[in-house]
């Protein structure tokens, strides 16, 4: 049974994996949506949420796909925005 | 009341009006204007967050006046906070200037910032047209402040109250204009709408995409 629940917590981890990404600047829907189309765009991102009032955009990436902190600070930077924190 | 209908009609037909002149890289913009003494349309494309390119035609009602021009838009310098954004642009267009069948180039030069946070928005523009002859030369500049009443989600409908101060002092009708507005906002599309201190109609479109 152990070995059981140890193998599905493994099966999901390698399913979705979330990453919350905090933006600099994001004050109106033009800003949110140039975010969101950004990501979108990714092939490695399955979907964006964000929450215009903390300015965390949270990724659920496709899975097995990863986006590392250096993609995410490009994306960003890209369309005139700042990262000032990435959870995972 | 033919007059409204008219401008309403318009709006709708080419869709859009007004806000950042620069979209997201790979964006493509449609502005629609239509204010106390003139109309316009804007489409323009943005390569990249800095610069946008596109046409814009503009029609002055009181001399019948005729702009068919290339615009560029350059964001020179964004000011990020974590609550509020601020811009600050050049834009220069040039191009046709039509009047009665008689045609010069004209040349603009823009310089435009604004400075928002999610309940204070405030904003100034000041154009400068120059035309190789008596068609286009004239200074305008128009100045914002506005608040939003509440504050809503990415998605939700956002809605504005804004005042706009215009001044074009070789303008044939009043100098300066005031206009109170509600702005509409809700992912890329937004309408404004108004009613100026010269008894026109503002009805203002932008769609991206």
């Amino acid at each position: 049974m152990f070995k059981f629940l140890i193998m599905m917590m493994m099966i999901c981890s390698t399913f979705a994996s979330n990453i919350q990404v905090q933006v600099q600047g994001m004050v109106c829907d033009f800003c949110a949506s140039t975010m969101e189309t950004a990501f979108k765009n990714n092939t490695n991102v399955q979907s964006v949420d964000i929450n215009l009032k903390t300015k965390i955009i949270t990724l659920e990436l496709k899975p097995g796909k990863d986006l590392s902190d250096k993609e995410i600070k490009s994306i960003v930077t890209n369309q005139g925005y700042v990262v000032t924190k990435i959870d995972r | 009341m033919y007059r409204i209908f008219l401008s309403v009609v318009f709006s709708f037909i080419f869709t859009s009006v007004l806000a950042r002149p620069i979209s997201y890289t790979g964006g493509t913009t449609i502005v629609q204007h239509n204010g106390p003494i003139k109309n316009n349309i804007h489409i323009h494309y943005t390569p990249y967050y800095t610069y946008s390119i596109g046409y814009i035609l503009e029609h002055y009602r009181n001399n019948n006046v005729n702009l068919n021009g290339i615009q560029i838009n350059y964001l020179i310098k964004r000011w990020h906070y974590m609550h509020a954004q601020g811009n600050l642009y050049f834009k220069t267009a040039f191009g046709d200037a039509e009047q009665s069948n008689e045609h010069e180039i004209y040349g603009l030069i823009n310089l435009a910032g604004d400075y928002e946070t999610e309940s204070i928005f405030t904003s100034y523009d000041a154009k400068l047209y120059r035309s190789n002859g008596n068609i286009m030369n004239q200074f305008q500049q128009i100045g914002r402040i506005g608040f939003a009443p509440y504050i809503g989600a990415y998605g939700d409908l956002h809605t504005w109250l804004m005042l706009e101060l215009s001044h074009q002092p070789n303008y044939s009708g009043d100098n300066l204009i005031l206009t109170p507005l509600v702005r509409l906002f809700k992912g890329t599309r937004l309408v404004e709408l108004g009613y100026s201190s010269d008894h026109q109609l503002l009805l203002n479109w932008v769609l991206r995409f």
